[in-house]
Formats: structure tokens, sequence, C-alpha cells
């Protein structure tokens, strides 16, 4: 099969991070109990949605300084899929929460946070929506997107960690090393980021070669 | 075409791995559900393929979340190949 490498690579992963993150051994902790190999679900999807929506706001820049069609349409796929693993973040997050934490939503400074997050991006599809004109739309969208990105990173890393809150690394300032991980979670961890972003990102592939064809077809109808 | 022999290929492989195995769970429960006193255990203990029975059923789950993997994934890589066609259709 002609598979791009990376497409291979995300197959793998994947594969990798259901097998093992079923079958490998993980700290035996009270309350999280087996639960904790949510580890390998749950977090990747809050990372694959920082990375896909950084591609978002570069693609959005690149269309400022050069107003290509295909920047504009790059920047609004990965939006979408970022807005999609953020849903899904928050929809595991609270099934988690209630097994854990008592409750589907405890009001946790990161939940919050999260949450406000994603309604900033949903105000960016509705602004889309909004426009005829086509430029018009892709201009004012890209310098929105821009602070809704800038939003988007103290809501999650800087605020929680200003006060005390029920996610492990907030409150105070986790160095790296301080995360509770140990080498065997981390050995299924990485791979499965990397995997579930590597899954958005052949997403957002698709998305866009869709949306340049129906662009193409319609010029040429 | 070549698609389309590809995926059979893959599938067949897939149901093959997978198949055996959960066949065999089928057959007899008893190994796992009848108790055997320690003194008999030893006769009355024969090889069994319960590997899939052990650590309370987890490899039950694990294939049963490899097959929706894998079900996700072909359906992407056949719109990948749909929407490939379609961008050489229209190059032409």
């Amino acid at each position: 099969m002609k598979l791009s490498w990376w497409k291979w690579l995300t197959i793998v992963l994947l594969l990798y991070t259901v097998i093992m993150g079923m079958l490998s051994e993980v700290p035996r902790l009270a309350i999280l109990n087996e639960t904790i190999r949510n580890l390998y679900f749950h977090v990747p999807m809050w990372f694959g949605m920082i990375l896909i929506l950084l591609v978002s706001v570069v693609y959005s820049i690149k269309y400022l300084r050069n107003p290509l069609t295909r920047n504009d349409i790059i920047a609004y796929e990965s939006a979408k899929v970022g807005i999609l693993f953020g849903v899904l973040g928050i929809i595991t997050g609270m099934e988690w929460a209630r097994f854990t934490w008592g409750e589907f939503w405890s009001n946790d400074p990161k939940q919050n946070a999260s949450a406000i997050g994603l309604l900033i991006y949903f105000a960016y599809l509705i602004l889309r929506g909004s426009f005829q004109d086509h430029q018009q739309r892709a201009r004012i969208s890209a310098v929105y997107n821009i602070f809704a990105f800038a939003a988007l990173i103290p809501l999650l890393f800087i605020l929680p960690r200003m006060t005390d809150s029920l996610h492990p690394g907030n409150g105070g300032n986790p160095g790296f090393n301080s995360y509770d991980l140990d080498s065997r979670l981390r050995a299924v961890f990485y791979p499965a980021v990397i995997g579930w972003t590597l899954l958005g990102v052949w997403v957002v592939h698709l998305r866009t070669r869709l949306e340049v064809l129906k662009q193409r077809f319609y010029e040429n109808a | 075409m070549k698609m389309h022999k590809w995926l059979l290929m893959l599938l067949l492989t897939w149901a093959a791995a997978f198949s055996a195995p959960v066949y065999a769970q089928n057959a007899p429960e008893q190994g796992s559900t009848i108790e055997y006193t320690s003194a008999d255990k030893a006769a009355a203990d024969p090889e069994m393929a319960d590997v899939l029975r052990r650590d309370g059923k987890i490899y039950i789950v694990v294939a049963v979340l490899v097959s929706v993997l894998l079900g996700v994934l072909l359906y992407l890589i056949s719109l990948d190949k749909k929407i490939g066609r379609l961008e050489r259709e229209l190059r032409q």
C-alpha cells in the first residue's frame, strides 16, 4: 500500500498504545487503580489538541503574511480537529473524574479553564460562519485565531498552576522531573501522544485535500 | 484494484490473528469457572488454550480495542485513497 511513512507510523504507534496501554505494568496506586491507564488516552487528547491548534495558528499567521486560500483552509481544518480533540479530552476527563474525584465536574481550575478555552474556539467557528466574503472571513478569523491561541496558553498552563488543582502537576511550579510519571508510564505515554497527534494530523491532511479539491471543482464548473 | 487486494490481505491477517484464539475462548468454559480442591488439581488440570482467559480476560478487551482501532484506521486509509483518486482525476 502506498501510504506515506508517517501514516504507517501513526498506525504502529496507536496499535502499540492500545495493546501496551492495557497490558503493560503500571504503578499500583490507591483511588486511581487501573484508571491510571487513562493517561494514555485522556492526556494525549490535550497534547494533540495543543499541537494541532499550534499548526492552526501557524497557518493563520502564514495566511496574514501571504493570503493563499490553502493557508486559510489548513488553519480552519486543523482548528476543527483541535476542537474535536479538546471535546474528547473534556468528555474523557469528566468520565475519569467521576470515578476518581467523585464528580463529573468539580470546578477544578483546569477543568474550568479548559472549558473556557473550548468556548473561545467555538466562537472561532461561529465567527467564520458569519462572513459572506471569502477574503474577509479568512483574514478576520486568522487574527481571531491568534488571540484565541494566546488566550489558551495561560488558561491551560499558567492559571491552574497559580491555585490548587486536582490535576497532577498543578499548584506550584512543577519541573518535568517532579511529574509523578515513572519510566513504565513514559514508555507508553510518549508514543501515545505522538500517535494520537499524528492521527489528528492525518485527518487534517485529508480534510484539507478534500477542501482544496472542492474549491478547484467549483472553479472549473 | 491494488488497494482492494491490500485491504483484503490486511483484513485476512487480522482475522487470522484474532479469530483463532477467540474461538478457543468459546470452547469449554469449565477451566476458569469450576474451582478444584488442591488435592485433585493436578489431575483435573488438563492443558487448555486459556491464554485469553488469564488476567481477568483483559486480552479480550485488547482484542476488541485493536479491532475498533483497525476498523477506524482502515476507514481512514480508504478515505485517503478515494481523495487521492479524485486528485488524480482532476489533474487530468
